[in-house]
């Protein structure tokens, strides 16, 4: 007789009773097996198809919904084996876990490194996994996977062999030893905190879940008490624990919203699986509205989720825009400085010739100008030189925001660069009949600094103060700040400043708003050049006004070098 | 992921596939598995004897 018709015939007189669809049965003696295996499978099969349905899929979510399906597949197959009557379809599903098994500890590995180190698995680590699976894959339909089919006192099981008792157990605690090593060692090599923490929690996850998944399959296998295994089954929804933790707590997967539509799934399912349980009659209709009431917040969760989610996407899309737009702005600018550089030098030279050669023809160099002559000439040189001096202000600029401006410090005596500069200035404050006034309580100040610039700063505050008084004086004084640096005060009677003039002064192109009263030329570079030259060598400059019509006070203060000296007035 | 790994899975999917279908042909088709049957004695519990059909 065939024993499988033998078995056929006896298993009557063993009550089996035959199931439907391989999956429900009688056999299936307590509901915690169903609820055991199909809480899980269906989880992870949601999970997986909730992962591959998103538009951006990165390699590690493909993983992570690989990992949930095929422990989806391993459970629905175990279910297979507790509720089917036919030695055959038993046989054959048990031989096949193995294949299951050993991918799941694989996959785990896999997913445990991509998340680890943020980057693929090199090819050789690959290729070894695959090397120790290859073994109980090719043997998985010999002898040494399953024995034979044990009928004993009407038993449905099928004898595992040495491949798995030996063999695949063995390459199982291997990957999960691997895994283990892989967290310790990265989270020594990592230096951030929250890195490090979320290296913990996800080892965590992944080594509870294979170490109940691995506890359940051991145990049940070696002591053949098959009812252990079941609670094994438990791991996965742990291990998703885990993960939504990670989501959730530490942003991981960048997943927020599988997070979310897992969790509300997860727990969905969690309380539909609670109308199936026999002993909980009377709760049921609490169940029922418990489902309708959770069905509803958790789809306006999920979509409050999506909700954050694209706006955090929008925001993120605007400040890469920003970033781009600044970075070409950067270069604009660049380009023009590069330009304003350029066109300077090229109308320098020029300049040159023409102020220099209508200077020759006012001294009569070329023979005695008739007086027709002369004033044209005394235009183009007069021109010639705000010109020169509107270009080296451009030129001037350019170097300071290129930081190409260079300060070649000495030591020098500011009294006599200060009356050097009242010097060449007298000639044009005797022109518009303002009285130039120096008075120096310091006059052996010595200072370091760069004498050039300096006399070009007291240069500029002097010609202001003339340029912007009507009538009146301007008077220029020398002494020691209250932080010990020496200051020079220029103060006039001129057409005064606001409050709001004074704040924005200092800015390129800035002039003040009554500045059109008196007709004055410039280019609102000057005071600006003027601080940046200041504050490079450690100085400053401020500026005060009791309001307009009452006068302006420019200080400038470099610091000292030395001990100062007390001197007189000039 | 690089041409060199999916050769390999594909290798393991190939793998996995064939052995498969030769389980399958095993164990459902031919039905050629061994059958351990243990023949509890009359009026004892459990058995005593091991008979293998």
């Amino acid at each position: 007789m065939n024993p499988l018709d033998y078995i056929a015939r006896d298993a009557l007189s063993c009550q089996w009773d035959q199931a439907s669809f391989f999956l429900f049965s009688e056999n299936v003696f307590s509901p915690l097996i169903y609820y055991s295996h199909l809480f899980p499978a269906v989880a992870g099969l949601l999970l997986t198809l909730i992962i591959w349905s998103q538009k951006k899929r990165s390699l590690i979510n493909n993983v992570f919904a690989l990992l949930a399906l095929l422990f989806s597949i391993w459970s629905l197959m175990d279910l297979m084996l507790w509720a089917t009557e036919r030695p055959e379809i038993i046989m054959f599903v048990w031989s096949s876990l193995i294949y299951f098994e050993v991918l799941i500890y694989a996959c785990a590995l896999y997913l445990s490194y991509l998340f680890f180190y943020e980057r693929d698995a090199p090819f050789r680590l690959k290729a070894i996994v695959v090397a120790l699976m290859l073994p109980a894959i090719l043997l998985a339909p010999s002898s040494l996977n399953l024995v034979g089919f044990d009928y004993t006192n009407c038993d449905r099981e099928a004898i595992e062999g040495p491949l798995w008792h030996y063999y695949t157990y063995g390459v199982e605690l291997l990957f999960a030893g691997w895994i283990m090593i892989l967290a310790v060692m990265r989270r020594r090599e990592v230096a951030d905190v929250h890195r490090k923490n979320q290296i913990i929690v996800f080892g965590t996850g992944v080594l509870l879940f294979l170490g109940t998944f691995s506890w359940g399959n051991i145990v049940g296998s070696l002591s053949e008490d098959w009812a252990l295994a079941q609670y094994g089954l438990f791991g996965m929804p742990l291990f998703l624990t885990f993960v939504v933790f990670l989501m959730v707590r530490y942003q991981a997967f960048n997943v927020k919203l599988i997070g979310a539509q897992a969790l509300v799934l997860g727990l969905w399912i969690l309380l539909l699986s609670l109308l199936f349980l026999q002993s909980i009659d009377s709760a049921r209709p609490v169940i029922v509205i418990s489902l309708a009431l959770f069905a509803v917040f958790g789809i306006q969760l999920v979509r409050g989720v999506e909700r954050e989610i694209t706006q955090r996407v929008h925001i993120e899309e605007l400040a890469t825009n920003l970033a781009a737009a600044n970075a070409r702005l950067r270069e604009l600018d660049r380009q023009k400085t590069e330009f304003v550089s350029i066109a300077s030098h090229q109308l320098r030279s020029p300049l040159t010739a023409m102020t220099g050669y209508s200077s020759l023809m006012l001294e009569g160099a070329f023979g005695e100008l008739t007086s027709e002559l002369r004033e044209p000439a005394m235009r183009i040189f007069e021109s010639g030189k705000t010109m020169a001096v509107a270009i080296d202000d451009f030129l001037n600029v350019t170097r300071i925001e290129q930081g190409k401006m260079v300060y070649t410090y000495e030591d020098f005596i500011l009294h006599t660069l200060i009356k050097q500069a009242i010097a060449e200035m007298q000639l044009i404050a005797e022109r518009k009949n303002i009285a130039l006034v120096y008075e120096s309580k310091m006059a052996g100040m010595p200072i370091h600094a760069d004498k050039g610039k300096v006399k070009q700063i007291i240069t500029n505050l002097i010609d202001n103060a003339i340029k912007y008084t009507k009538e009146g004086s301007v008077k220029i004084a020398i002494g020691l700040s209250a932080d010990g640096m020496a200051s020079v005060t220029i103060s006039d009677t001129g057409i005064g400043l606001s409050h709001e003039d004074t704040i924005k002064l200092f800015q390129k192109f800035s002039r003040a708003d009554n500045a059109n009263e008196i007709s004055v030329k410039g280019t609102g570079l000057g005071l600006f050049i003027a601080l940046e030259m200041a504050r490079a060598q450690g100085g400053d400059i401020t500026v005060s006004s009791p309001g307009r019509g009452k006068g302006t006070t420019f200080v400038f203060t470099i610091p000292v070098q030395g001990s100062p000296k007390s001197g007189g007035v000039v | 992921m690089d041409r060199r790994s999916l050769l390999l899975i594909s290798a393991l999917g190939l793998a996995i596939s064939a052995s498969a279908a030769v389980s399958f042909y095993r164990y459902v088709i031919v039905q050629n598995f061994e059958i351990f049957i243990e023949v509890a004695e009359p009026g004892a519990e459990g058995g005593a004897a091991e008979n293998e059909l």
